[in-house]
């Protein structure tokens, strides 16, 4: 045999071999994203207003060195004393994941608009990019923008650059911190729920109380302990 | 923005805008010129981070020049580039279906445009030269099959700049790093015209100065390897074949 035999025949060798290796790499490539169960040190209800909708549920893994990864996100449950529940989601508060580029905060951002233009006049453009409005100051005026989807984030916020009236659009900063920096603790978790006064609809993506209503979020530890939190609607 | 953020920022941004290889021909498991003295190349990566689609067109025979342009985007921040990429290179032919090739390339990769709603542009410019080799390890009347790596040298310069309301009052930057870019990829030519070509690409020895845990250099986590595919078809054809 002589060495261009040789020569052809590792070639054929590599083809069967690349062959094996794309298969393996399209298993890799095709593989769901999942979800994670880290321990988590507490979980809580920081806001719930139902004049804005908006409930924010933030939650502090044990291991400070805790990240998701793209796609991930830790399964909850939130129900309602009234009867309603929502299987949810927590996501990193901290974007984007896996951290790159320049750091803001996930599923809010802030715009600014001309003087004169009113809360109302764009509610209803928020709403059409799947988010409310949590706070709004008429001096300037400046809103500030909760989304409820954790995908899609800055398309998301750059469509309010085409609202009526408005001039300007930011993410939320992080500030001047970066991976790696103790300003921020950067495995927080979040989750800002849409929250309507309403009879239950339980799993339509919505959390419907009433005044006075206990609602409580659940989540189950790696060992099978339940952290829970719970909060009483105004 | 800190200065050190920019530059964790440029260097994550590389990743976005580097281009794919074009590494035309033999050696990117492409046939030979030597048959048909145009092709027509669309190139699909995906990426940890962003997706990449290209289209260049090559022409030449033993000498070679391929023109392509592409768009690079990573949905999560809604952030694309377009690399516009040029290169020349050689298939050599070292033995009976053997292949070495030399190529230089250059390119210059257009956006992200106001990069997070940062009101910052952004331009990268990328040249690389390299060696590749390739054999047909499988040679019929109507299936080809074509086995070639590749590895490359490269560096790229990223700049921003900032536009509209903050023009007046920021300034921008410019930052470079090195890369090396190896390849491998099996060519499947049916009825010499048509060629399908999975391959992987790995990015391996990049330098930045400010920490790797930012960086996603190449729209992918450092050292990733990543999966592409290559559809191209010959054009025209030459009085007699040879291989």
């Amino acid at each position: 045999m002589n060495a261009t035999a040789r020569l052809r025949g590792v070639l054929r060798i590599a083809t069967v071999a690349s062959a094996l290796l794309l298969a393996g790499a399209c298993t890799d490539l095709f593989s769901p994203h999942g979800t994670a169960k880290p321990q988590l040190q507490s979980i809580g209800i920081t806001y719930l207003s139902v004049t804005t909708g908006i409930m924010h549920i933030v939650a502090y893994p044990a291991d400070t060195s805790f990240r998701l990864g793209a796609g991930e996100s830790v399964p909850i449950l939130i129900t309602v004393s009234s009867g309603d529940q929502e299987f949810s989601a927590l996501y990193p508060q901290y974007c984007p994941v896996p951290m790159r580029g320049w750091g803001y905060v996930c599923f809010e951002f802030e715009f600014g608009a001309q003087p004169g233009v009113s809360w109302e006049s764009l509610n209803g453009y928020v709403a059409g990019i799947g988010g409310r409005i949590q706070t709004w100051l008429s001096s300037g005026p400046v809103g500030y923008v909760v989304l409820f989807d954790f995908d899609d984030q800055v398309r998301r916020a750059r469509r309010a650059l085409s609202w009526p009236g408005v001039t300007w659009v930011e993410l939320g900063s992080t500030g001047y911190c970066i991976e790696g920096a103790s300003c921020i603790i950067w495995s927080q978790l979040t989750r800002p729920v849409n929250v309507e006064i309403g009879p239950p609809q339980p799993e339509n993506g919505v959390l419907d109380v009433q005044h006075g209503d206990t609602v409580t979020v659940l989540y189950t530890q790696p060992g099978g302990q339940v952290a829970t939190s719970h909060t009483v609607v105004p | 923005m800190s200065r050190v953020g920019a530059a964790t920022a440029i260097l994550a941004l590389v990743g976005v805008a580097i281009v794919p290889p074009l590494a035309a021909q033999v050696c990117a498991g492409l046939p030979s010129l030597r048959e048909r003295p145009l092709r027509l190349t669309a190139t699909a990566a995906h990426y940890t981070y962003a997706t990449a689609l290209g289209l260049s067109l090559t022409g030449g025979r033993t000498i070679y020049g391929t023109l392509g342009f592409g768009r690079t985007r990573d949905p999560e921040l809604d952030a694309s580039t377009y690399p516009i990429s040029a290169e020349i290179g050689a298939d050599i032919a070292i033995g009976d279906g053997l292949f070495l090739c030399p190529v230089v390339s250059a390119a210059v990769s257009l956006g992200p445009y106001d990069f997070e709603l940062s009101q910052y542009d952004f331009r990268y410019v990328d040249r690389g030269a390299g060696l590749g080799l390739a054999g047909v390890a499988v040679s019929g009347r109507w299936i080809n099959v074509i086995v070639a790596g590749s590895v490359r040298a490269a560096r790229v310069t990223g700049t921003y700049w900032p536009t509209g309301s903050k023009a007046a009052t920021s300034s921008g930057w410019s930052q470079a790093g090195d890369y090396w870019l190896a390849g491998f990829s099996v060519g499947v030519e049916m009825g010499q015209t048509l060629t399908i070509r999975p391959g992987i690409t790995w990015p391996f020895r990049v330098t930045y100065p400010e920490g790797a845990w930012f960086a996603s250099p190449f729209g992918r986590k450092p050292d990733e390897v990543s999966l592409g595919i290559a559809v191209s078809i010959g054009l025209g054809r030459r009085g007699r074949a040879t291989r």
